[in-house]
C-alpha cells in the first residue's frame, strides 16, 4: 500500500510540476507590471503556504505513527532469528524461543513460523551489508541494515507461507549482487 | 555576462576553465553509467570488480565535478561583489586535478570499487590493492582541502564585506534601517559555503581517520559514527551543490526577465531556515539503522519534509514573479534555467517521498534512490550550469541550444523513469548484474528497464553532443573578446 501510494503521490506531482512549467513559460506573455504580478502571487504564495503546512502536518502524523524501530512496535515478538552478514553470504538462524532455546535442530533449510511475530537480530561480521526480505512476488516487504559492532532489531509477521528470498540491500563489495539466499515460511 | 558585470579578465578565464574542464569529465562519466546500464541489462559483459571500480568512478566523479562547476559558477557570480583570492582559484584547479587523477587510477587500475560514499570499513576490504585504497583517500583529501579552502575563501571575502550576521540577512529580520541591500545570490552562497565548510571538515576528520586505518591496519572505528559522518559530509555536499545552481537562476534570471530579485525577510528567513534543516536531513540516510537513536530518525524526517517550504514558498514562487506576464524571451538560458527548476523540484519531492520512514523500509537502496538524485542533478543542477556556461562564453546557437536542451530532457526523463519504476518494482541498487537474485520478476524488470535506461541515456548523450558544439564553437569568439577586454 504504501509504495501504490507513493508511486500515485509521485505520478500527481510530477504531473502537476510539468503542467505548472508549463504554465509558466506560456504565461510570459502579455506583459504585466512586476507590482500587480508580485500582489497577486503573493496572495496565492501565503495560501499555498498554509495548505503546505497542514499537508505536511498531517502526512507527519500519520507516518511518523508507524515507525519501525524496536522500541516503538507495540507487538512482543514470540521468537527470535539470529541474521549475520558475512561477504558474501547470510547466517541465520537457528530459530529461538524468546529464553534462547533453539527451535530448529540441525542445518536444514530455514523454516520460520507463519503468522507467528519475528525478531530479527540483524548484524555483520566484517562490513555493511543490508538484510532486505523478497516475497515470491519480487517485492520488498521489510529490510534493515546489518552493521559490524551492532544488532538491529527488525520485528515481522509473515501472513504468507512460501519461499522469501533474502538479498543484500548495501553495496558490499565485488559479490554484492550474488549475496543471496532463501527462507521458507510455513 | 560579458565585462560590464563586473568580473575581471581572470575571473572570466577562470571560470571558463573550470567549466570546460568540468563539461569534458561529466561526458566521459555519462559514458560510465551507459556501461553500467548495459552491464545491468546483460547486453554488456563487465566484470564485477570493473563495474564496481567503474560505478565508485562515476559516483565520486559525478558528486566531485558537480560540486566543482558549482563551486565555480558561484565564485564566478561572487565576484560582482566581492573578491575572492585568485591565486587560491589557480592553486585548487591544480590540487582538483591531482586528485581526479588519483581516483582514476585508484579505481581503473586498482579496481578500488567501495562505492562513492566509501562506506566504512568497507574501502578497507582485501578485494583490491591496498595502494589503491590508499591513493583514493589521499585522492579525496586533495579534493577536500581544495573544497574547503575554496568555501572559507568565500566566506572570508563576503564576511569582510556584509558581516557575518548581514551576509545571512539577519539585518532584514529586525525593524532597522537597511544601510546596504543584500543581493540574495550572496545570502545563498554564504549558507551553501557555511555548510559546506562545516561539514568539509566532518569529512576531513573521516578521511584521516581512514587513512590512519590505512597506515595502521589495526585501528578500528565505529561503524555507526563513521556512517553518520560520510552522509554529514557526502548529503550536504550534494545539497549546496544544488543551491550553487539555485544561486545561479537567483542571480541570472533577472538579467532576461528584467524584474529584480532582492533580498527581503521571508527570503532571509527561508534561506537561514535552510541552512539549519540541510546540516540535520543527512539522518534519513540511516533510517534502516535500527541502532540509530529513534530521535535522529525523526529529525531526519521532519527536516526532510520542511526543506519543501523554503525551496517551494520562497525559491519557486520567486521564480514565478519573476517570469510570469513578464514578457521574457525564452531563449536558452532562461529555458534551461526554468526547466533546471522543474528537475530540482521534481528530484525534491521524490526525495521526500522516500524520507518518509514508513516509506524507506520498501525504497532505502532500490533503484528509487538513484532516480531521486540523478533527477535533481541531471535535469535539474545539469540544465543550470549548462544555461550558465552557454551564458557565459556567450554562445549565439539558439536553434541548435534549444534542440540539444529537448533532446536531453527526452533522454533524461525516460532514463529517469525507468529508476523510478525500478523502485516502485523493488529492484535493488548498486548490482553489478541481476541474473544471480534468483526472483526472476525483479532480475526481469531489473535487465529490462536497464536496457531501456541504457537507449535513453544515449538519446541523452546526443543533446550533450549539440549542446557541447553550441558552446565549444563559440570559445574562440569568447577568448578574443577577453583579449580585447584586456
Amino acid at each position: 500500500m504504501a509504495i501504490l501510494i507513493a508511486g500515485i503521490v509521485m505520478l500527481v506531482g510530477v504531473i502537476a510540476i510539468f503542467l505548472i512549467t508549463g504554465w509558466l513559460i506560456s504565461g510570459a506573455k502579455p506583459v504585466e507590471s512586476a507590482e500587480s504580478v508580485t500582489a497577486r502571487l503573493y496572495k496565492v504564495r501565503g495560501r499555498y503556504f498554509l495548505l503546505l503546512m497542514a499537508v505536511l502536518v498531517i502526512m507527519l502524523s500519520v507516518t511518523l505513527s508507524n515507525l519501525p524501530y524496536r522500541s516503538q512496535v507495540a507487538v512482543e515478538p514470540e521468537y527470535i532469528v539470529p541474521v549475520s552478514g558475512r561477504i558474501w553470504y547470510w547466517e541465520i538462524g537457528p530459530i529461538q524461543d524468546r529464553d534462547g532455546n533453539p527451535l530448529q535442530a540441525g542445518s536444514g533449510p530455514m523454516v520460520l513460523p507463519l503468522g507467528k511475530p519475528l525478531e530479527f537480530q540483524v548484524t555483520a561480521e566484517d562490513v555493511n551489508h543490508g538484510f532486505g526480505v523478497y516475497d515470491e512476488a519480487g517485492q520488498l516487504i521489510v529490510q534493515t541494515q546489518a552493521m559490524p559492532g551492532y544488532v538491529n532489531k527488525l520485528v515481522h509477521t509473515f501472513t504468507e507461507p512460501g519461499e522469501y528470498h533474502v538479498l543484500c540491500m548495501e553495496y558490499c563489495g565485488i559479490a554484492h549482487h550474488s549475496m543471496v539466499t532463501t527462507i521458507t515460511v510455513e | 555576462m560579458s565585462s560590464d558585470t563586473g568580473q575581471g579578465r581572470g575571473v572570466r578565464l577562470w571560470a571558463g576553465a573550470y567549466s570546460i574542464t568540468a563539461l569534458i569529465v561529466f561526458v566521459v562519466l555519462v559514458v560510465l553509467g551507459l556501461i553500467m546500464r548495459l552491464s545491468q541489462s546483460g547486453v554488456v559483459a563487465v566484470p564485477a570488480d570493473y563495474f564496481y571500480a567503474i560505478m565508485t568512478l562515476h559516483g565520486l566523479g559525478m558528486a566531485g565535478v558537480l560540486y566543482t562547476a558549482g563551486y565555480a559558477a558561484i565564485w564566478f557570480l561572487a565576484s560582482k561583489y566581492v573578491q575572492p583570492n585568485m591565486a587560491l582559484m589557480r592553486f585548487n584547479f591544480v590540487l582538483i586535478l591531482l586528485g581526479v587523477v588519483g581516483l582514476i587510477a585508484a579505481t581503473l587500475i586498482g579496481r578500488f570499487g567501495p562505492g562513492w560514499y566509501m562506506l566504512y570499513p568497507l574501502p578497507f576490504l582485501p578485494t583490491w590493492p591496498t595502494w589503491s585504497i590508499g591513493l583514493a583517500v589521499i585522492s579525496v583529501m586533495l579534493l577536500g582541502v581544495a573544497w574547503l579552502l575554496g568555501q572559507l575563501d568565500v566566506l572570508r571575502v563576503i564576511v569582510g564585506r556584509y558581516g557575518l550576521t548581514g551576509m545571512l540577512g539577519w539585518q532584514y529580520l529586525g525593524k532597522g534601517e537597511l544601510r546596504e541591500d543584500l543581493p540574495p545570490v550572496v545570502l545563498i552562497i554564504a549558507v551553501s559555503m557555511i555548510a559546506g565548510a562545516v561539514t568539509t571538515i566532518v569529512g576531513a576528520v573521516m578521511l584521516m581517520l581512514y587513512l590512519a586505518q590505512w597506515l595502521a591496519p589495526e585501528l578500528q572505528f565505529d561503524a555507526l559514527l563513521m556512517k553518520n559522518a560520510v552522509f554529514l559530509f557526502g548529503h550536504t555536499l550534494v545539497n549546496i551543490t544544488m543551491y550553487c545552481g539555485v544561486a545561479v537562476v537567483y542571480e541570472l534570471l533577472p538579467t532576461f526577465s528584467g524584474r529584480p530579485w532582492k533580498t527581503n525577510r521571508i527570503v532571509a528567513l527561508s534561506w537561514n531556515a535552510v541552512l539549519l534543516l540541510v546540516l540535520v536531513a543527512f539522518f534519513h540516510h540511516l533510517y534502516m539503522d535500527f541502532a540509530q537513536p529513534v530521535a535522529f530518525q525523526v529529525f531526519g524526517q521532519l527536516a526532510s519534509f520542511f526543506s519543501a517550504v523554503p525551496a517551494t514558498v520562497v525559491t519557486i514562487f520567486g521564480v514565478m514573479a519573476q517570469v510570469y506576464r513578464s514578457g521574457i524571451r525564452w531563449s536558452f538560458v532562461p529555458l534551461s534555467m526554468i526547466l533546471g527548476l522543474t528537475g530540482w523540484v521534481i528530484g525534491g519531492l521524490a526525495a521526500v517521498v522516500d524520507s518518509t520512514i514508513a516509506v524507506n523500509i520498501f525504497f532505502h537502496n532500490t533503484m528509487w534512490v538513484p532516480a531521486h538524485f540523478h533527477t535533481y542533478f541531471l535535469v535539474g543542477f545539469v540544465f543550470i550550469l549548462f544555461g550558465f556556461i552557454y551564458q557565459l562564453v556567450g554562445s549565439k546557437s539558439e536553434l541548435m541550444g534549444k534542440l540539444s536542451l529537448g533532446t536531453m530532457l527526452a533522454g533524461g526523463y525516460g532514463f529517469l523513469l525507468m529508476f523510478y519504476l525500478g523502485g516502485l518494482e523493488s529492484v535493488p541498487r548498486r548490482f553489478a548484474d541481476y541474473s544471480s537474485i534468483g526472483i526472476s520478476s525483479v532480475m526481469e524488470f531489473g535487465q529490462m528497464s536497464a536496457l531501456v535506461a541504457a537507449l535513453c541515456v544515449a538519446v541523452f548523450i546526443i543533446g550533450l553532443l549539440l549542446y557541447y558544439t553550441a558552446v565549444f564553437r563559440s570559445l574562440g569568439a569568447w577568448l578574443a573578446r577577453i583579449r580585447m577586454d584586456n
